[in-house]
């Protein structure tokens, strides 16, 4: 089935264009990384002022040249020119990402012109009020939309079969996130099929035998279809957030943390409710009481991140908008899903990630929101006790140089113990002296112990162990562990195992003078 | 006295577990945790206890997420039975737990929950997430929701 009728707006290489719509039409302008020119605008091309070229030469040809930083997130807010442009002649325009938008397209009742006076239109206003090139395309269906507009075409509804046919499909899927296509085009590609007319020859059920959920899409996508996702649920979701400003304010100043928080909320709240986000909208009040409303579609899995960089891009250009006087103070700004569905029905539009891929997904977004060291992996290596022989890694850093864990570690602690204290705990070790008197067990500097084990009191309290005095049944082994010659600091530590009343066994170190509760054993069940 | 009874129960418990052993009979809590179904399990709040239950998951290729629980014994974990290649340690703010294990949930497959503040209302969320998910949350704690098993 074909899907709605769509008009999409994309302006080639957006960091170039960007800089034609930062200033004002006709300026020669080139932003400049590290020195050196890296975009200009028609102007300064036509000063001679070529990409690569210093500043100071730039400067030197065209002495009213406007040099801008080089600032993707200032590209990206630019973007918000085009939109409101777009605004001025469709409803219900989306953002896709900077450079690319979409919008549905009204009824010819609505619009009040053909397809291809309006698609004509918006070419001309970007050309004469921003000075820019805009491609327009129309057609039924997301895709088809896109590589209409690729080609600055309007393709009728009766045309779309023939025009799809004609694509490869790495071309239909080319404004898509790159990596949700991929893999089944690589599958594809391995089949030999590159073109979507060789998909069709396919066939819809061998696609989906062979490719599963994501050839679903493809499949629709191929065929002039949507891959909307619809609500699962009939009622609207309502899942709106605000933030509010305790005074109107004119620019953005810490307002980056304040948007981090409120994408990270509106986040949460999508995760609990089990719902993936499709189009979000974002409103920014101002206070002369009027409102700003920006609509941003979304493909693919996506996470609080996204969602800020979406507000901040809209909140640079009602900052930019402010410092040329024509921005009204911020009183607050609301971000509301308009378009959500079960997590479920996502992965099956989607198809699910590889499964490494899921747990990469969710564990960079922890680290997101926690910190890179929120998230960590045990690896084991080589080492002389249970604690050298474990190593705490930030989930996705390279592995570090963890020791080899096979091989000779003369005199290292052999067992494992199941409870391993992150924290010692700090305890006693009392009995008999070889004087016959009673107290604490001395260590000599071989690493002997001095003196018959009868009591070891812990000091400290834990949910596995109690703090207080355990009656020794045994010492079953003793290993010290020597510091090396090359060390600093001469430090010898005393492993004991030592087998306690009621209780399952300790592992007791000694360690600059004080014996710590290191671990316990526990025997292994069943 | 106590010493005698002590002993007492030691041999009893091996005696028991040589019999399991020789008979190939497995507790009932070690075969319900083998049970894939998703939702959410009690098991015991020591370091220990957590171990040996969660090594029985690792028959399957899950990935586990182990969410505030201290003290374990990596080395021992590994030797009996867990793949630390697909194991994460997860530390949160108590304030953001709900949020946190809730994003896990959307790609991990076992969860090990240790001792974290959650409302009722956010254990019946997280159950509820579980269950549609098909994710399993073993929990140190009790946890207040419908199909709360417990186990070990």
């Amino acid at each position: 089935m074909l899907g709605e009728r769509k008009l999409v707006l994309w302006v080639p290489d957006w960091p170039l264009a960007a800089v034609q719509v930062q200033v004002p039409p006709g300026s020669p302008a080139v932003t400049v990384s590290r020195g050196r020119v890296l975009h200009t605008t028609r102007m300064a091309r036509q000063w001679g002022i070529r990409r690569g070229m210093k500043q100071e030469t730039a400067l030197h040809m065209c002495n009213e040249l406007i040099v801008l930083p080089d600032n993707p997130a200032n590209d990206a807010a630019a973007f918000e020119t085009v939109l409101e442009l777009m605004d001025q002649h469709i409803p219900a325009v989306q953002a896709l990402r900077s450079g690319l938008a979409c919008a549905p397209l009204p009824s010819r009742e609505r619009r009040g012109g053909s397809e291809d006076q309006l698609s004509l239109a918006l070419i001309e206003d970007a050309a004469q009020e921003l000075d820019i090139e805009a491609f327009v395309g129309v057609g039924s269906g997301i895709a088809t939309a896109m590589c209409a507009a690729k080609r600055g075409l309007n393709i009728p509804v009766a045309d779309t079969e023939s025009f799809l046919s004609s694509l490869f499909l790495d071309e239909l899927v080319t404004f898509f996130p790159e990596n949700l296509f991929r893999e089944a085009l690589e599958i594809l590609e391995a089949l030999g099929i590159r073109k979507v007319q060789d998909l069709w020859s396919l066939g819809h059920k061998h696609v989906l035998s062979r490719l599963g959920n994501i050839g679903e899409a493809l499949w629709a996508l191929s065929r002039g279809g949507d891959i909307h996702v619809e609500p699962h649920e009939s009622k609207p979701l309502n899942i709106r957030m605000s933030h509010t400003f305790d005074e109107p304010v004119s620019e953005m100043g810490h307002m980056y943390f304040d948007m981090q928080s409120l994408a990270t909320r509106f986040m949460d709240v999508l995760n609990m409710r089990g719902v993936h986000l499709s189009e979000m909208e974002v409103s920014l009040s101002f206070a002369d009481g009027t409102i700003r409303e920006r609509r941003w579609l979304f493909f693919g899995q996506i996470d609080s991140q996204q969602i800020r960089t979406r507000i901040v891009w809209q909140l640079q250009s009602w900052e930019r908008s402010c410092t040329s006087d024509r921005g009204s103070a911020l009183t607050g700004v609301t971000i509301a899903a308009i378009n959500a569905a079960p997590a479920t029905t996502t992965g099956t539009l989607w198809g699910s990630l590889p499964r490494r891929g899921q747990v990469d997904h969710v564990l960079s977004q922890v680290q997101n929101t926690l910190g890179v060291e929120a998230v960590i992996q045990p690896v084991l290596q080589g080492g002389m006790n249970p604690r050298e022989r474990t190593v705490l890694q930030a989930w996705g850093k390279n592995p570090s140089r963890a020791y080899e864990g096979t091989g000779e570690w003369a005199g290292q602690v052999e067992k494992a113990p199941a409870v391993l204290f992150d924290i010692r705990l700090a305890a006693k070790i009392i009995g008999k002296n070889p004087d016959g008197t009673w107290g604490l067990i001395r260590v000599t500097e071989h690493g002997m112990l001095v003196g018959a084990p009868e009591r070891i009191l812990v000091m400290e309290e834990s949910p596995h162990v109690k703090k207080g005095p355990y009656r020794v049944r045994g010492v079953e082994q003793v290993w010290a562990q020597k510091s090396f010659w090359w060390r600093q600091e001469k430090r010898t530590e005393i492993y004991v195992r030592a087998a306690v009343e009621d209780h399952d066994d300790f592992l007791l170190v000694h360690s600059s003078g004080q014996w710590y509760l290191e671990g316990i054993y526990v025997q292994v069940p069943g | 006295m106590d010493e005698s009874a002590s002993a007492r129960l030691r041999k009893a418990r091996l005696t028991l577990q040589a019999v399991q052993d020789k008979k190939g009979i497995r507790p009932f809590e070690v075969q319900k945790l083998v049970d894939d179904a998703p939702g959410i399990y009690r098991i015991g709040d020591s370091a220990a206890d957590v171990i040996f239950a969660i090594a029985k998951v690792f028959v399957e290729p899950v990935w586990v997420a182990v969410v505030e629980v201290p003290d374990i014994g990596w080395e021992a974990a590994s030797q009996a039975g867990w793949d630390l290649g697909r194991t994460v340690i997860v530390k949160t703010p108590e304030d953001q737990a709900g949020a946190i294990i809730s994003t896990l949930l959307e790609g991990i497959d076992v969860l090990v929950v240790g001792p974290v503040q959650l409302s009722h209302t956010i254990q019946r969320t997280l159950a509820a997430k579980a269950r549609q998910l098909h994710r399993r949350i073993y929990a140190t704690q009790t946890w207040s929701a419908v199909g709360g098993r417990r186990v070990g």
